[in-house]
């Protein structure tokens, strides 16, 4: 076509302003969410003419995003904005493909944009802002009203102990052969875990070192888990399996991220009736883990970095934020989005229980060193013995202490 | 994975001098360049970097000797995935084999049916794995799936197929087993497409006219060179056992179906310890390629070749 019409292209050429175009590059992990990611580019380039974004065919999760990210650095020519778990920020700086944004930040007020210091706290290794937090969430519990009040309790007065919920997920799973009690959700990695410690007010490592597990407390966080299988109604299945009983009314309680909200809106729609509830609390103090996605720039030339800056202010601004909130069920990272998501908030009230405990969220705890993924994995190992009735809490506990502490930086 | 069955081809004639054996070099060129440049090359680099204790993506890394091979024998992990595959292939060879087998003899004594049974099993080879293995997880769902609902109106206790660490593997061992049977089955049934009709006429005049003398007196040794084929490549193909792995269970719960490949995979592209993945990967490549070597000596001579 080119060819054809060569001067076609020179007066379209012509007719446009002088000023340069400049491309980014984005990528992102989670087909699903690119409808969404799409729509912010779209609000960014119409407000910003100089600027084109492409986008590359989404990463399936975000382990995959990150290996094919480091593919592309090796390779030379990695996108110039990249939205990586925030847990696996650690392991770009290792790698030196993420440089601070300090000179961007230059004398703005980020608290003053509407980020709070926990929100951008997201974001930092070891202090530094590497990125902003894109998407944002904790877990929740999803309830089926219909059974709550069936066992007997106030879907709209849920526990917000765990010894309560327990109880209340004892009554629900003696109801009938067919409805399980609760489900919580082991994960794909230590984040349903943290969270469990979070709600004993405990970060993985301690100030001083000391891994959690190998505490009282800790110890406590973990026979929790033990607890809801034998209390509790739990059954060891998989989290796909716990869904699809929620979805067909069999499931009372279920612990996961926020961000499954918008799925349950569309697979139970008005079957019956359910909603979400803060998180129980193990102790008075007890806190909730938080997660989501961190954007990067990656690339080193300032012209495009400075538009990546931009795009990165925008899409974690007040009205891009409302849209990812009503397209997903994350919370906003971005303050001001509250008050646009008002009457939003009003009519959904499901979505708005995760950003009610942010003031009690842990930032995603990443591993010091370089086995952080490895470590997640010896986690979920012993969740899932734990649940298989394999080890005792107390064995698993110490078990985790031992294998964590050897892949741990010595 | 999917070679040309050359083992049961006719012997080729031994080459003439001169012309012939250059020109045979000549011809032989092409892929010998390409197996070269595409097996050898990148096996000798894995060899290599199972040397070194690179870390994926790392601006540098440094020679570490044997280290990772001991890294890989003194790891729990992998000695636990190692048992699962041996498991795993001890398991879904000799059925897919004996299954495809019996399944083939059975197809070719029916009539009208033959086609459609022939479609129907071999469905499973022609599937996408992925989405297969996404219909058996809402078969055996621990609740309502298709295989619990089954048992329980039979009277039997439901089972978490996949979530069981004590069942896991031996529900990845029966979707293997359907997999591959498929696969067995047809190439089966080719092999029996090739034996003369009138080697069974003079089975016939000798006597042997029943179902089960004919099988062993004509066709199970006549089939011989194809099972030689089929065990092979069933071998192969159970140990490297991937797909189910990773879409149904993850090598969990607590690692009872961690497998080779699996852990391999993990290793280089979760943990991004490409030094210990490479190690595994040159013992993998140990295995495959002894498992191959012995089979044919042991088996070759007993063959008898059409």
């Amino acid at each position: 076509m080119k060819t054809l019409f060569p001067l076609t292209g020179l007066a379209l050429a012509a007719a446009l302003p002088a000023t340069a175009q400049t491309e980014l590059t984005v990528y992102h992990a989670w087909p699903h969410h690119a409808e969404w990611q799409q729509e912010i580019a779209d609000r960014f380039i119409a407000a910003n003419p100089d600027v084109s974004i492409d986008f590359q065919a989404p990463a399936p999760d975000y382990d995959e995003g990150l290996v094919s990210v480091i593919r592309q650095n090796l390779a030379g020519d990695p996108p110039d904005v990249f939205m990586a778990g925030s847990h696996l920020l650690g392991d770009l700086v290792a790698r030196d493909m993420v440089q601070p944004l300090d000179d961007m930040i230059g004398d703005t007020d980020l608290n003053a944009e509407g980020y709070t210091d926990a929100v951008l706290a997201f974001t930092q290794v070891n202090g530094t802002q590497y990125g902003l937090p894109w998407t944002s969430s904790t877990p929740v519990m999803f309830y089926n009203a219909e059974l709550v009040e069936q066992a007997g309790g106030d879907p709209d007065d849920l526990p917000d102990t765990w010894e309560e919920t327990i109880a209340l997920a004892a009554d629900i799973d003696a109801l009938g052969d067919d409805i399980m009690g609760m489900y919580y959700t082991p994960g794909d990695d230590d984040w349903m875990t943290q969270n469990l410690l979070a709600s004993a007010g405990l970060a993985p490592i301690a100030e001083d070192g000391t891994i959690a597990f190998d505490t009282d407390r800790g110890r406590e966080a973990i026979a929790l888990f033990e607890r809801l299988h034998d209390e509790g109604g739990q059954t060891a299945i998989s989290n796909n399996d716990a869904r699809q009983q929620m979805y067909a009314g069999k499931l009372g309680l279920y612990f996961n991220s926020t961000a499954a909200v918008r799925s349950f809106e569309r697979e139970i729609g008005d079957r019956f009736a359910w909603g979400t509830a803060q998180m129980p609390k193990l102790v008075d103090e007890g806190g909730v883990a938080s997660g989501g996605m961190a954007a990067v720039i990656l690339t080193d030339d300032p012209e495009k970095r400075a538009a990546a800056w931009d795009y990165l202010l925008f899409g974690t601004g007040p009205e891009a934020q409302a849209l990812v909130v009503e397209n997903t069920g994350y919370m906003p990272v971005n303050t001001g989005a509250l008050e646009v998501l008002g009457d939003f908030y009003q009519d959904h009230p499901q979505f708005e229980t995760s950003a009610q405990q942010t003031d009690r969220a842990y930032p995603w705890f990443g591993w010091p060193g370089q086995n952080g993924a490895r470590i997640s994995q010896i986690v979920l190992d012993r969740m899932a013995a734990i649940a298989n009735d394999q080890q005792s809490a107390e064995e698993a506990a110490a078990g985790m202490t031992e294998e964590i502490a050897a892949q741990l930086p010595q | 994975m999917t070679a040309v069955p050359d083992t049961a081809a006719p012997a080729a004639t031994a080459p003439d001098r001169g012309d012939t054996g250059r020109a045979g070099a000549l011809l032989a060129g092409p892929a010998a360049f390409l197996l070269a440049a595409l097996l050898f090359l990148p096996s000798s680099g894995v060899l290599l970097l199972s040397l070194t204790d690179y870390r994926f993506g790392m601006p540098d890394f440094g020679f570490a000797g044997l280290a990772n091979y001991r890294a890989m024998l003194g790891d729990a992990r992998v000695v636990n995935a190692l048992g699962n595959t041996f498991l795993y292939v001890g398991v879904v060879t000799p059925l897919s084999i004996v299954l495809g087998l019996i399944l083939a003899v059975l197809i070719e004594a029916q009539g009208r049916l033959r086609g459609l049974l022939r479609g129907v099993f071999f469905l499973p080879v022609t599937a996408t794995l992925v989405a297969m293995a996404t219909a058996w997880e809402v078969m055996l769902h621990p609740s309502f799936g298709l295989v619990n609902t089954a048992l329980a109106a039979l009277g039997f206790d439901k089972q978490r197929f996949l979530t069981d660490p004590d069942i896991a593997l031996w529900s990845l061992a029966a979707i293997g087993v359907w997999k591959l049977m498929g696969y067995n089955v047809l190439l089966f049934i080719a092999g029996m497409s090739q034996i003369p009709r009138d080697l069974y006429e003079a089975a016939a005049i000798d006597g042997a006219d029943g179902g089960w003398r004919r099988f062993t007196l004509v066709t199970w040794p006549l089939l011989g060179p194809v099972t030689l084929f089929v065990t092979t490549i069933t071998l192969i193909r159970a140990f490297s056992e991937f797909e189910t792995v990773a879409v149904l269970t993850n090598g969990g719960p607590n690692g009872a179906t961690d497998m080779m490949l699996f852990t391999l995979y993990e290793e280089a592209f979760r943990y991004f310890d490409i030094g210990l993945a490479a190690a595994i990967a040159v013992a993998f490549l140990g295995f495959v390629a002894a498992l191959s070597i012995l089979k044919v000596r042991l088996f070759d001579r007993r063959v008898h070749y059409v």
